[in-house]
């Protein structure tokens, strides 16, 4: 059955049809919140109140990319809880080791299956130095740069999910990645082992 | 680099350039080393970004039937609706009552110059429906002393005359009153006699038609003085050069104000009554809704 059948038997108040849909788009719209927010509990509850959102709002998805559609909502409240946070910005709690009060890393940043352990720690490290990076672009072009070059949106359909012209999209896509190339760029200088293995799978 | 030259690399990247400008953008970047350079830093981090990796999901986001029916039970979106409704009356109705406080606190001499002003009105609409007017003047004075009778027209007022409002009536009565109109009392009527008898039958009183509005100016005073008094007309005559004209009494001119307060008053009661039915019915459709939304 295909998503626009299954899109439209849930307008119609089938919720089986709609978990199918649920099940189809989840993993995307589940990374695309993680990699905006940049927190893993964060990410959960807005793509879980995306698909709430999603349901009840099913009378005013009028055909089209009904990926775009959802993913749209998502966005939407991945910005809602980035300004919830710019309102009541909060100080994350990273546990730390007791004796050294160093940070522990959390699970999911070594999470990967790189089959070796200094392989794994050094693609964690690198994923959090990009992560990182991407965290400090502005919240426009965030979005852009985690559509396009991170989940392979095109120019048109990231121009749908954000609703904004294509040459705004390009605009905010060609200025995202200028300032992630100089914020990679130190990141190199401080971390050379890590790129210095990316150039080597370059070459 | 300029940011257009930026802009133009990351379209080419994504193949988002025509033929025309990709083949320049090619040509540049055999050419110019710094352009190169760009370009592949700019391939660089997109790749970065590309091979991020994957995001496991903590769980399955399907939807419940419980979690559909407990998303359904929010706030409904009227209930904001009918909670700032009833607010916005339950301010106008407190509005409206201060109004109406600072209409009543009115100063006194408002009242009078309503009261006036009523008189007016009724005077108007008295003589208007053609009802007979009565009106006195003073007593006749044959020995020269203060015409009264002469007051307020040129021709026609009868001496003894006699001004007064008929009965139950709280007139004003001012010069605009036509002489013409004047009835003599029965008390004191006098035969009508033409202008030159009159003449003649008051030998000892100097009354010429000239003297006619120098007597009146003396008069006016004494003959207001005289008749005023309780409920009795006010007698008002007019200046010489005034004589015969017809003259909108200052009273009617203050009539607006009072009368635009006194007739926006009876309207306030209802206006009260609404504001207050709305505020009571949105507030209570309110509660309904949200407990509604809370069970």
């Amino acid at each position: 059955m295909d998503e626009s059948r299954l899109a439209l038997a849930a307008k119609e108040g089938d919720l089986n049809a709609f978990n199918r849909l649920v099940l189809i788009h989840q993993e995307l719209a589940y990374n695309i919140a993680y990699r905006i927010l940049g927190d893993a509990p964060a990410a959960d509850d807005a793509t879980q109140e995306a698909f709430i959102a999603a349901y009840r709002n099913l009378k005013k998805y009028r055909g089209g990319s009904f990926r775009a559609w959802l993913m749209r909502i998502v966005t939407n409240k991945c910005y809602d809880e980035l300004r919830r946070r710019k309102r009541h910005p909060q100080t994350a709690l990273e546990p730390t080791h007791p004796d050294t009060q160093e940070e522990i890393e959390s699970p999911e940043w070594i999470q990967d299956d790189s089959p070796s352990p200094e392989k794994r720690a050094e693609t964690a490290a690198l994923e959090k130095a990009i992560q990182g990076c991407i965290q400090n672009l502005p919240d426009d072009f965030r979005m852009v740069v985690v559509l396009v070059d991170i989940q392979d949106f095109d120019y048109e359909e990231a121009s749908q999910v954000i609703g904004k012209p294509l040459g705004t999209i390009k605009s905010r896509l060609y200025r995202a990645r200028a300032r992630l190339k100089d914020c990679l760029q130190a990141q190199r200088e401080l971390l050379p082992s890590i790129f210095r293995l990316e150039d080597e799978e370059y070459s | 680099m300029k940011p257009q030259e930026w802009q133009t690399l990351s379209a080419y990247i994504d193949n988002q350039l025509s033929a025309k400008k990709k083949a320049a953008v090619e040509k540049r970047l055999e050419t110019e080393p710094e352009f190169q350079k760009a370009f592949k830093e700019l391939v660089e981090t997109r790749a970065l970004l590309h091979r991020m990796p994957r995001q496991r999901i903590p769980h399955n986001f399907t939807l419940s039937p419980e979690m559909v029916l407990a998303s359904s039970h929010r706030a409904p979106r009227l209930f904001p609706v009918f909670s700032f409704s009833s607010a916005l009356a339950s301010v106008l109705l407190v509005v409206s009552i201060v109004f109406q406080w600072g209409i009543g606190s009115a100063p006194s001499a408002m009242k009078g110059a309503m009261e006036s002003a009523d008189a007016v009105t009724a005077f108007e609409e008295h003589t208007q429906e053609g009802a007979p007017q009565i009106i006195l003047w003073g007593e006749p004075d044959y020995s020269g002393g203060a015409v009264e009778g002469r007051g307020g027209n040129q021709g026609g007022s009868e001496p003894g005359m006699l001004m007064e409002s008929a009965p139950g009536d709280n007139n004003l009565f001012s010069e605009e009153m036509p002489a013409e109109e004047a009835v003599p009392a029965p008390a004191l009527q006098m035969p009508e006699l033409p202008d030159a008898e009159k003449t003649e039958a008051m030998p000892a009183t100097p009354l010429l038609e000239d003297d006619g509005p120098a007597m009146m100016k003396a008069a006016p005073e004494e003959a207001a003085m005289e008749i005023t008094g309780g409920e009795g007309p006010i007698l008002g005559i007019p200046s010489t050069e005034d004589e015969g004209q017809i003259r909108t009494s200052p009273a009617n001119e203050n009539l607006s104000a009072p009368a635009r307060a006194e007739s926006a008053q009876p309207q306030l009661p209802i206006l009260q009554m609404v504001l207050a039915a709305v505020a009571a019915a949105s507030g209570i459709t309110a509660v309904i809704l949200r407990r509604k939304s809370l069970t």
